[in-house]
């Protein structure tokens, strides 16, 4: 197993009420290629930027080759970076923009000349010395902003979305280039994306993060086949999530049926999410299937047929080669290894202790069993999706341990059950909820005491003190890949 | 274009047309005309003799000297001044920025002269300020007819025409650029001068003509401030408004004088021209 050049411990990072990043620890290993994966918000490149120095984090600790950076300035870090908009200096032709790192280390003019040459080699771009930045195109000046970034022959280099702007044939080509690039110079490539095909493509480790907090550590095939939560299915590839329950070791019931699957571990009848791929889920006589429906609709995408198929109250999406007619009865069978059963992730959020048994969260107080914090400390507080309850409109009603007010602002039905997103300030919360419920309602959120857990923050220079990912995926998927 | 929209194009332009040509364009053609010729009972001959004689007159070249001196300290000062105050308005928050703004601005609503007149009486002897000119050893306890009263007087009156184009220039600077260029190790002097000055050099030449003509050529300062100081701008206001007799608006000396000051001044703006045109071509900085 290679070192780690670079180590992050329990990050935490907001712009004013917002927190983009919650208690991140990762690590990167020298010489791999990593990708941050995650829509745009998800705290990604707020990440990359706490790396290059560029953003503070409001706690925790940024190790580099072992030795604390946190308060390092960027220009000190021997780090580069690749900006989304290449930033080349347009007041400077390709040769002085290259250069530039050089030149402020004060380097001989005849050694410069020899290194612009060979790392325009590099980029293929050899004889554009004397060119203008704005006379190039998009896929020549990222070439550029590449070079100038690999000429300093920095340890990690840092990729900000590099291809966002150039156009699909054109991003292709590069990816294939970059990865090439990264053999080639051995250089610690650390990738910021929202683009999942870009991700399984280049990376020899990808990071699924969502909300400011890590979903998925993994290689590509791994995140792909072996999604560690909804989102992460969700977010790579197409999939069904459903709201299931754990009967007992290999049993799961879900859409109001038991289905044999291949995991175990879980607790007796907990809430699980389910989640089944497209591709997985086959169609056959409705007498030979698992689950009996009809075909609402049938679409042509090309290789294959995406038919949405109505069984047990739940719209299956379906991908498949063969053609179903809308409106027919049929079948559905799924195997049991291709049934992923998810734990639910909680909701992790910044919180205040007010005094013993009493935490602040997004302005409103709760009760909760936690003791020997010093007041008003900032807390890490974990609460489950499903121990939430959720009212409507009727505030006035007494609930004993605190309420939150929010609206809601999205809704995904599961099956058995709804998962709605409610916005209270600028804080979101994951509830899931039995009763279906409109975008832009007023609701009211209760949290029993029980349900709130309260984590220390670390912020210390010692990092043997500090805990590990709470989650458990992040060493094991870690181990797994070498 | 059509046949119609080129009359229509004529047609609207005639006002202003008639405007330049009886607010500039004469009087211009006047200028020339009195700085090469002499009016003699034999008639109108032409003639150099009016250059020459201003140029071999001490006393109109220590005026010219004295003039671009001020105006040279005055636009240094104000560089000094205005570019780290643009710099900063790029950072501050939108309230704050404005708040600057609009004091940086709010004299400007009032004309110059009343504006030099409040601050005639600031400097004059026993101003407000009088015991504190004193207590730091000037005689009389006034700043008035010292060449630092003709310099505060200019940067007063032109700061915000400096600082204005250089904050616009400044604004227009892709923040990633900065970044980029402390990620591959640049302190801040060296993203000053690399980055930033290099950047916002259009901002700064126009900035700097925008201070150093008006203060070439400006009469109302030195005249209030320091009326024993003479610059080519009160000496041509005196050559026409009292040497010439009041309404005459003839001055054979003040047409030279004027003459010349133009030459000077189109030639500081040549150059200025020729640095931005290299800077746009791309000049290695």
């Amino acid at each position: 197993m290679s070192e780690h050049i670079i180590d992050l411990y329990n990050i935490t990072k907001s712009y004013g009420d917002t927190e983009v990043i919650k208690d991140l620890t990762l690590y990167i290993r020298k010489n791999e290629f990593l990708t941050l994966l995650g829509p745009s918000g998800c705290g990604k490149t707020t990440t990359l930027r706490i790396i290059g120095g560029f953003e503070q984090p409001d706690s925790g600790r940024i190790f580099f080759n072992n030795v604390d950076i946190t308060d390092v300035p960027p220009h000190k870090r021997p780090i580069n970076t690749v900006f989304q908009k290449y930033s080349l200096f347009p007041h400077m032709n390709i040769y002085e923009n290259i250069a530039f790192g050089l030149r402020i280390k004060k380097m001989k003019e005849k050694e410069i000349k020899e290194k612009v040459a060979r790392v325009l080699e590099l980029v293929e771009l050899s004889g554009f010395e004397k060119r203008m930045p704005h006379s190039l195109s998009g896929g020549q000046q990222q070439r550029i902003a590449i070079a100038r970034a690999i000429v300093n022959e920095p340890e990690v280099l840092l990729l900000d979305e590099p291809l966002g702007a150039l156009d699909l044939k054109l991003r292709k080509e590069m990816q294939y280039e970059l990865k090439n690039l990264q053999k080639k110079t051995g250089i610690t490539f650390v990738y910021v994306t929202h683009d999942q095909e870009e991700a399984l493509t280049m990376s020899d480790t990808i990071i699924v993060m969502n909300h400011g907090v890590i979903q998925q550590i993994g290689k590509p095939t791994d995140i792909y086949n072996e999604p560690s939560n909804a989102f992460v299915a969700q977010f790579i590839g197409e999939s069904n999530i459903l709201s299931g329950v754990m009967k007992r070791d290999y049993l799961c019931e879900f859409a109001n049926k038991e289905f044999q699957c291949e995991d175990k571990g879980f607790g007796e009848d907990e809430d699980v999410d389910v989640v089944v791929r497209p591709e997985d889920i086959k169609i056959v006589e409705p007498e030979k299937g698992m689950l009996q429906g009809e075909v609402l609709s049938t679409l042509f995408k090309g290789v294959h047929y995406e038919i949405i198929v109505e069984a047990n109250g739940f719209k299956w999406k379906i991908h498949t080669t063969a053609y179903s007619k809308p409106g027919s009865k049929v079948g559905l069978s799924i195997d049991p290894y291709d049934i992923h059963i998810m734990r639910i992730p909680y909701n992790i959020m910044t919180g205040w202790m007010v005094e013993d048994n009493k935490v602040e969260i997004v302005d409103s107080v709760f009760d909760c069993n936690a003791s020997g914090f010093e007041q008003d400390e900032t807390v890490s507080v974990y609460i489950l999706p499903q121990d939430i309850e959720i009212k409507e409109k009727d505030f006035e009603t007494e609930m004993p341990g605190g309420t939150i007010k929010g609206e809601i602002v999205n809704v995904k039905d599961k099956g058995l059950d709804y998962e709605v997103i409610v916005k209270c300030s600028d804080t979101d919360f994951l509830v899931h909820t039995d009763r279906k419920m409109a975008i832009g309602t007023e609701v009211c959120l209760f949290i029993p005491k029980e349900s709130i857990k309260i984590r220390k923050r670390v912020d210390t220079h010692d990092k043997d003190e500090m805990s590990v990912y709470e989650g458990g995926d992040f060493e094991n998927d870690k181990e797994e890949q070498d | 274009m059509t046949k119609k929209s080129r009359i229509n194009n004529i047609l609207l332009s005639i006002p202003i047309q008639a405007w330049l040509l009886v607010f500039t364009i004469v009087p211009l053609v006047m200028i020339f005309f009195y700085a090469f010729v002499e009016v003699s009972d034999e008639g109108v001959k032409f003639t150099i003799n009016n250059i020459v004689n201003v140029i071999s007159n001490d006393r109109y070249k220590s005026a010219f000297y004295d003039s671009l001196y001020y105006a040279f300290i005055s636009t240094v000062v104000c560089f000094i001044l205005g570019y780290p105050l643009a710099y900063v308005m790029t950072k501050m928050s939108n309230g704050a920025r404005d708040l600057l703004m609009i004091l940086l601005m709010l004299p400007m609503w009032m004309n110059i002269l009343i504006r030099t007149y409040a601050l005639k009486a600031l400097i004059d002897e026993q101003s407000i300020l009088s015991g504190f000119f004193k207590f730091i050893g000037l005689e009389n306890g006034t700043l008035t007819n010292t060449t630092t009263a003709i310099i505060i007087g200019m940067v007063y009156n032109y700061l915000p025409f400096l600082v204005l184009p250089i904050y616009t220039s400044l604004l227009k600077i892709d923040y990633s650029l900065i970044e980029a260029a402390r990620d591959l190790g640049a302190g801040g002097f060296v993203v000053f001068s690399k980055i930033l000055l290099p950047l916002s050099l259009p901002g700064i030449l126009s900035g700097i003509t925008m201070v150093f003509v008006p203060s070439v050529t400006t009469f109302v300062i030195p005249q209030l401030l320091a009326n024993k100081k003479w610059t080519v701008g009160s000496l041509i206001e005196y050559k026409f408004m009292h040497e010439a007799g009041a309404g005459a608006g003839v001055s054979a000396d003040g047409s030279a004088l004027s003459f010349l000051l133009m030459i000077i001044v189109i030639a500081m703006m040549s150059i200025v021209n020729l640095v931005d045109k290299e800077n746009d071509a791309g000049g290695v900085v």
